[in-house]
């Protein structure tokens, strides 16, 4: 609250009136050069998506898979960055003018007095001393040098409550428990190990006399958690294209979205630990930064899911009120968070998960188009002009420091991390799952650990020290790397592994569901033993009273509630949900759309531990759960059909008539 | 925090500064102070609490519209049409600006230590200041009147949420704009496109000038009243009219589309009021651009006079030819990939606006420009999902741009901090507009009668006149540069002026419409209309229409329409659609036959396919809408001279323009249903592009 606000008054030597006119028009036009040369700027970054979008249509009309959309953005970055670093050249009109003062602080305004006119400068940032020189070097690069803070605070929050909001629901559940695991456990791990080969390096680098500045054990432990965030976009986008196994693809992209907001807090968290002493282990400062981790955690959770919650719109006559009030109010969750001091994004993910369990429901078939496409484009646009500023900072980027020994290491680090983050869990989950996470799985996990948006928006945030310059530079390095090798290598790892990539699922269909169906009806007394007690718990709870609360589908509270609350429940319950009931109608489908999902997911589990045992039944099964969007929505169609006898009981047990729910598939389809 | 608590009292700044400055343009200054080490950690947390208060700031704003987009939303379902949202949105942002002004004392904390140093030059860019060996880097964010300098230091809060103008007029208004220009009725608006083009050029020209006269008036009454503090110059008061001249009446449309008021009233408001916005902000930089040589700047000076007009035509045009000629580039092939289509289309719309500015031209024309060229070629390009998303990705962006400026212009009012109330300016500023906005609207609407078969009637002109609400963009305009004390008077006066247009004309817009008996009377358009559920006529209207339609539409049409209008029409018709869309004739068969090869070439494949298709259904309408229209403009002439004889033919027609009617204003599933059943009806005809000998 306290701004400090500091004038200075320099006394003009000629104070004359035209003097100050012709000043004046200098002035504006300087101004006005310089918005002409921002608008240049960012169009040059609009122009950069344009060609990408333009070329990324040539490839997927071609049927081209080396090169996903966010690796040609970094290369077209990549070559933008060096015309603009090589080609072009800027005559510097610098002269340094070194004035000495006694300052105390540095105010955040500052107002300078020129003869009389007063002119307001606004606190940019901290400058490294070794950066000086530099700055006034080429004032062009510097121009389409963007704040840090950009990235955290726009273009990040679409991206990630994008992933959030497209979650596949069904897949995210039903491995809810290895997804936790990997991106909880995982991430601290690989934290831990990438950290600790680091500080091994920078204390070897030291040895040599590699190391030009400070380099602490917490910088160690900031780059490890930092380049643990994986966002394996370019895979997962190779995976939707196959058609590659659900499991596996919710696994990753499961891990891949929880794994971001760990490693979020984590390296906030790292920061925040500062022990008294210089950089010797201190358990009172851990102590303190592991509470700082689990409450930032919890409490950005909980904001999120209470706005998420919150959000119970009843505006369904007005489409474009309601998709604007839902942007709002997303948008809203971040800058609470950010207002309370927790983590937005973090807040903005869970939100984004909450809002597609419970508000989606609530929209209209208009909004949840429209919130869609919304998001999507957003999302699009947002990843992949960070993906373009990647790839020309590489070259703008005016304090790069490129250590070949810090460079080598890291990417030694990554990989071990990586693999201590997988193959351990992988053997961990494996005793307690039923549908074991096979070792070609656990390969192509191991392979999918690209680095992306969230590693970069982090590394860049500050880029004031020595340390943290110098991991700014291996950061890009290995995004880099990780996102064309490794990205494009995705389609032979796969062939390599032997992992099945999806049979056109449409023809499938028919055979697969026959099976299926059979083995639900014949397996669904082995279903209860296998899942998870707490999970049953949780989701009989929420589709028991959390859903009809506040949502309009699911049963209505009065079917739910013991009779005694009957005056509540009626109360709770909305009339459109009592409608819902009496006529089970199309509208309901995302009631039983869910139940569906669930019920399918037992019996498919059930189905798969089958296979395992012979694989000739279980192979056409998974192909159909497996599927492209579309195909689920269908799918899943014809299972409400198959679950509705079910839906009223949770968790139906003694419902052994599949017969009956073939005839219905076959019209649906 | 603590630090700097106890630091910050004793902190006695002494800049013993000394300068010499040889170069022409210092771009960079470097200023070293010694500090202790102890200043630092307070920064740093001075950093993240700014940004949280950032974070507060940006939270109020959505809070705001969320409240707006609620309440908004109760007005809706029960029926109360007296406030439109963007009134509610002042009136909200009016109740926090009250609150963050008087509720929350200010908390100032600063200390003046002067230190002195001497600069031969201007301000520089940007300053370094060496605090202890760490640098920190400040930027020129622009010059503070020294009036200003105790306000800035006054309350840290209201400068908190005073956002940066060019904010406005870089963000905000181009989806706004470009929303304009896309969903620009194209049926109605190029019917009127003659009235349009008049009231929107001519008329605002008009209006600026009568209103700069003025208030040029009102100055100088000023001065000799002795109410003047400070300069006023006659190209002040010729900016002021420009800027007041831009129209925006989202409030009476909005309540038009509601109710389903006359088709051609509403394009010819509408299309004004769009228009209306490039001219006015062409208009203003080529008044600013008006700098007469001579030191005297209130005199008449004929070489910067033409000068000035050379900057308008200079601007205009090269922003219009920007604006159409990147919407005739989009023309996208991406069918297959809606994502990919829709985002290329964003961002070519959005490249429009930096490429004009880039170049010196004005984005936001271009932007309006394009997105009516957008929405007359690329869209016909487009998939039918990407059609809808872009519609509703613009829809959502300029809803919310909207509300957030009007919001803001409540929060304005208070938060603000350099207000100048002249009473005597405000209230020659009310006579003026309205003066001004009559000799826009009542001797263009002479003028145009004499040419128009339609006429515009009284009513109709009266309802022009009321309907003169000022929005956002002389909201943008004014609050663009308010360094003078001319300047600041403007913008008050203009945030005030807004304010009452919004709420008195906004809200008095039903029963204005129902005093002038726009609804009641119009033998066309009104009295069927009462009650009539659309989808129930649709039928017969059709049929009689067809009849009518046949026997004396077509023969009359001909001589009706301006053959400048209808000369365009044929040559887009024939040679521009084919080459830029996928729809319309293949050019094999409007082209001369020596031309074939070229045609062939030229000439997509699918609008080879599309011509036996059902999704052709875009061609026929273009077709389909024009012709109904000449018929239409015949029927309405008949109807006026002899109403006993055409009694039934009348009725007829009546009922015809009637279920046209419903069917252009009313929302737009049904226009494509009725749309649908026209093509089918006109579909013999669509070749020849304007039928004259086909009886039936």
């Amino acid at each position: 609250l306290c701004k400090v606000f500091c004038i200075c008054v320099c006394r003009a030597s000629s104070s004359r009136e035209e003097d100050s006119a012709m000043e004046n028009m200098v002035t504006e036009k300087r101004v006005e050069e310089s918005h002409r040369q921002d608008s240049a700027d960012l169009l040059i970054f609009i122009m950069l998506l344009t060609l990408t979008i333009l070329t990324i249509w040539l490839f997927k009309h071609r049927r081209f898979r080396f090169l996903h959309e966010t690796g040609l953005a970094m290369i077209y970055g990549v070559l933008v960055g060096v015309v603009l670093r090589y080609g072009i050249h800027v005559p510097r009109d610098i002269s340094n003018v070194t004035m000495s003062c006694h300052v105390n602080a540095s105010p955040a305004t500052l107002l300078v007095n020129v003869s009389g006119k007063f002119y307001e400068y606004t606190l940019k940032g901290e400058i490294g001393a070794s950066e000086l020189n530099d700055i006034q070097d080429n004032e062009m690069l510097r121009k389409v040098t963007f704040d840090p803070e950009v990235f955290f605070n726009i273009l990040l929050p679409p991206i990630i409550f994008h992933a959030g909001y497209s979650l596949k629901r069904r897949h995210f559940f039903r491995n809810m428990g290895s997804i936790l695991a990997y991106a909880f456990l995982g991430t601290v791990v690989s934290c831990f190990v990438i950290g600790l080969l680091m500080y091994g390096c920078v204390v070897l680098m030291k040895q040599v006399g590699q190391l030009g500045g400070d380099f602490f054990f917490t910088d160690c432990l900031f780059f490890g958690a930092i380049v643990s965030a994986t966002d394996p976009v370019t895979v997962l986008a190779i995976f939707n294209e196959l058609q590659v196994d659900v499991d596996l693809y919710a696994l990753l992209f499961g891990e891949s979205v929880l794994n971001d907001a760990v490693a979020l807090i984590l390296s906030s968290s790292i920061v925040a630990y500062q022990p008294q002493g210089d950089n010797t282990f201190e358990f009172v400062a851990l102590l303190k930064s592991f509470g700082m981790f689990l409450g930032v955690f919890s409490g950005s959770f909980a904001l999120g899911v209470a706005t998420g919650v919150v959000t119970f719109t009843k505006l369904r006559d007005f489409q474009l009120l309601e998709t604007a009030l839902f942007f709002l109010m997303s948008w809203s969750t971040f800058l609470l968070a950010e207002a309370c001091g927790f983590t937005g994004v973090v807040a903005v993910l869970f939100c984004g998960i909450t809002q597609a369990h419970y508000t989606f429901n609530n929209l209209s078939p208009d909004s949840q188009d429209r919130t869609k496409q919304l998001f999507e484009l957003l999302n699009f646009l947002a990843e992949n002009f960070i993906f373009s500023y990647m790839g020309l900072t590489l070259f703008t980027f005016q304090s790069h420091v490129f250590n070949p020994m810090f460079i080598v290491g890291a990417f030694v680090a990554v990989f071990l991390g990586r693999a201590a983050n997988i193959y351990p869990l992988s053997f961990l989950l494996n005793l307690g799952r039923r549908n074991k996470i096979g070792s070609n799985f656990q390969h192509m996990m191991m392979f999918a650990g690209l680095r992306g948006a969230m590693t970069f928006a982090l590394s860049i945030r500050d880029t004031a020290t020595y340390a943290r310059q110098m991991m700014f530079s291996t950061t890009l390095l290995v995004v880099f790397f990780t996102v064309w090798v490794c990205g494009g290598g995705t389609t032979q790892m796969l062939s390599c592994q032997n992992i099945r990539v999806g049979v056109d699922s449409d023809q499938d269909n028919s055979v697969s569901l026959a099976p299926m169906s059979i083995a639900e009806g014949s397996e669904r007394k082995t279903t209860k033993q296998e899942s998870a007690w707490l999970f049953r718990i949780w989701y009989n709870f929420d589709h028991n009273y959390l859903k009809p609360i506040l949502t309009h589908s699911g049963p209505p509270l009065t079917a739910t509630l013991p009779p005694c609350c009957g005056p509540l429940a009626r109360f709770l319950t909305s009339s459109q949900a009592f409608e819902n009931e009496c006529q089970l109608k199309d509208d309901d489908s995302d009631l039983i759309l869910t139940d569906g999902d669930i019920n399918l997911a037992y019996g498919d589990i059930t189905v798969s531990t089958d296979a395992s045992g012979s694989h000739t039944s279980g192979g056409p099964a998974f192909a159909g759960a497996a599927t492209s969007d579309d195909l689920d929505r269908e799918l899943t169609y014809g299972d409400n059909e198959l679950v509705m006898r079910g839906t009223r009981l949770v968790l139906p047990m003694d419902d052994s008539d599949p017969p009956f729910t073939d005839p219905h598939h076959r019209l649906r389809m | 925090m603590d630090a700097l608590r106890r630091g910050a009292p004793t902190a006695r700044w002494r800049w013993t500064a000394t300068a010499a400055l040889k170069d022409t343009l210092p771009a960079w200054l470097l200023l070293s102070a010694a500090a202790g080490l102890r200043a630092e950690d307070g920064t740093e947390k001075e950093a993240e609490e700014s940004h949280r208060q950032d974070s507060v700031n940006l939270l109020t704003f959505i809070l705001l519209l969320t409240l707006t987009i609620l309440t908004i939303w109760l007005f809706k379902h029960r029926r109360v049409r007296f406030v439109h949202e963007t009134g509610l949105a002042m009136i909200y942002g009016l109740l926090v600006g009250v609150i963050l002004r008087y509720g929350i004392p200010a908390t100032s904390y600063h200390h003046k230590t002067p230190p002195s140093c001497s600069l031969m030059e201007g301000p520089v860019s940007t300053v370094l200041l060496n605090v202890s060996g760490k640098f920190f880097e400040y930027t020129l964010k622009g010059e503070i009147n020294s009036r200003e300098i105790h306000n800035v230091e006054q309350n840290d809060m209201l400068r908190k949420v005073t956002f940066d103008p060019e904010v406005f007029f870089n963000i905000l208004l181009p989806p706004i704009i470009f929303h304009a220009g896309y969903s620009l009725k194209k049926r109605d608006f190029f019917r009127n496109l003659g009235s349009i083009i008049t009231y929107a050029f001519l008329g605002t020209a008009i209006s600026c000038f009568v209103i700069g006269n003025m208030m040029y008036g009102v100055v100088k009454l000023m001065q000799v009243l002795g109410q003047l503090t400070d300069k006023f110059y006659y190209t002040d008061c010729l900016f002021f009219g420009a800027l007041i001249s831009a129209t925006d009446p989202v409030t009476v449309l909005a309540i038009f589309n509601d109710l389903d008021a006359d088709g051609d009233l509403y394009a010819l408001l509408f299309g004004e009021s769009v228009l209306n916005d490039a001219v006015a902000i062409v208009l203003s930089s080529s008044i600013m651009a008006y700098q007469p040589s001579a030191g005297n700047t209130h005199m008449f000076d004929a070489s910067a006079f033409f000068k000035s007009v050379g900057v308008f035509v200079g601007i205009f045009s090269g922003s219009f030819v920007m604006g159409a000629a990147t919407g005739v580039v989009t023309f996208t092939k991406l069918h297959c990939f809606p994502l990919l289509e829709t985002a290329l289309f964003f961002l070519m719309s959005w490249s429009t606006f930096l490429l004009a500015e880039a170049c010196g031209f004005t984005g936001v024309v271009s932007v309006l420009f394009c997105g009516i060229t957008q929405a007359h070629y690329t869209c016909n390009n487009l998939s039918a999902e990407s059609n809808q998303r872009t519609k509703q990705l613009f829809e959502v962006l300029h809803f919310l741009a909207e509300n957030f400026i009007f919001s803001y212009m409540g929060l304005a009012l208070f938060t603000f901090q350099n207000h100048i109330f002249s009473p005597i300016f405000i209230v020659g500023a009310f006579t003026a507009i309205f003066v001004g906005r009559a000799f826009n609207i009542y001797p263009l609407s002479f003028l145009l009668n004499l040419g128009r078969r339609h006429r515009i009637k009284g009513n109709f002109q009266h309802m022009m006149m009321f309907a003169g609400l000022r929005g956002a963009m002389a909201f943008a305009l004014a609050i663009r540069d308010t360094a003078t004390y001319a300047r600041q008077m403007m913008f008050t006066t203009t945030l005030l002026i807004v304010f009452f247009t919004v709420w008195v004309f906004g809200g008095g817009t039903t029963p204005m419409l129902s005093w002038l008996h726009i609804r009641g009377v119009d033998v066309l358009f009104l009295v069927f209309r009462v009650g009539v559920d659309p989808d129930q006529d649709q039928q017969p209207c059709i049929d009689s229409f067809q009849v009518l339609q046949g026997a004396e539409g077509q023969s009359t049409t001909k001589q009706e329409s301006a053959w400048l209008f209808r000369l365009w029409y044929s040559f887009d018709h024939k040679y521009l659609m084919p080459i830029l869309t996928h729809s319309g004739p293949p050019l094999t068969s409007t082209l001369p036959a020596y031309c074939g090869p070229l045609a062939s070439c030229l000439t997509s494949r699918q609008a080879y396919e599309e011509q036996l298709r059902d999704e052709d259904s875009e061609i026929f309408r273009n077709d389909a809408d024009l012709t109904f229209t000449f018929g239409d403009t015949s029927i309405t002439s008949n109807g006026a001279s002899g109403s006993a004889a055409g009694g039934d033919a009348a009725g007829g027609s009546g009922w015809s323009a009637n279920g046209k009617r419903s069917g252009s204003t009313s929302e737009e599933a049904l226009e494509r249903e009725l749309d649908s059943r026209e093509q089918e009806l006109l579909s013999r005809r669509t070749r020849l592009v304007f039928p004259i000998e086909d009886h039936i």
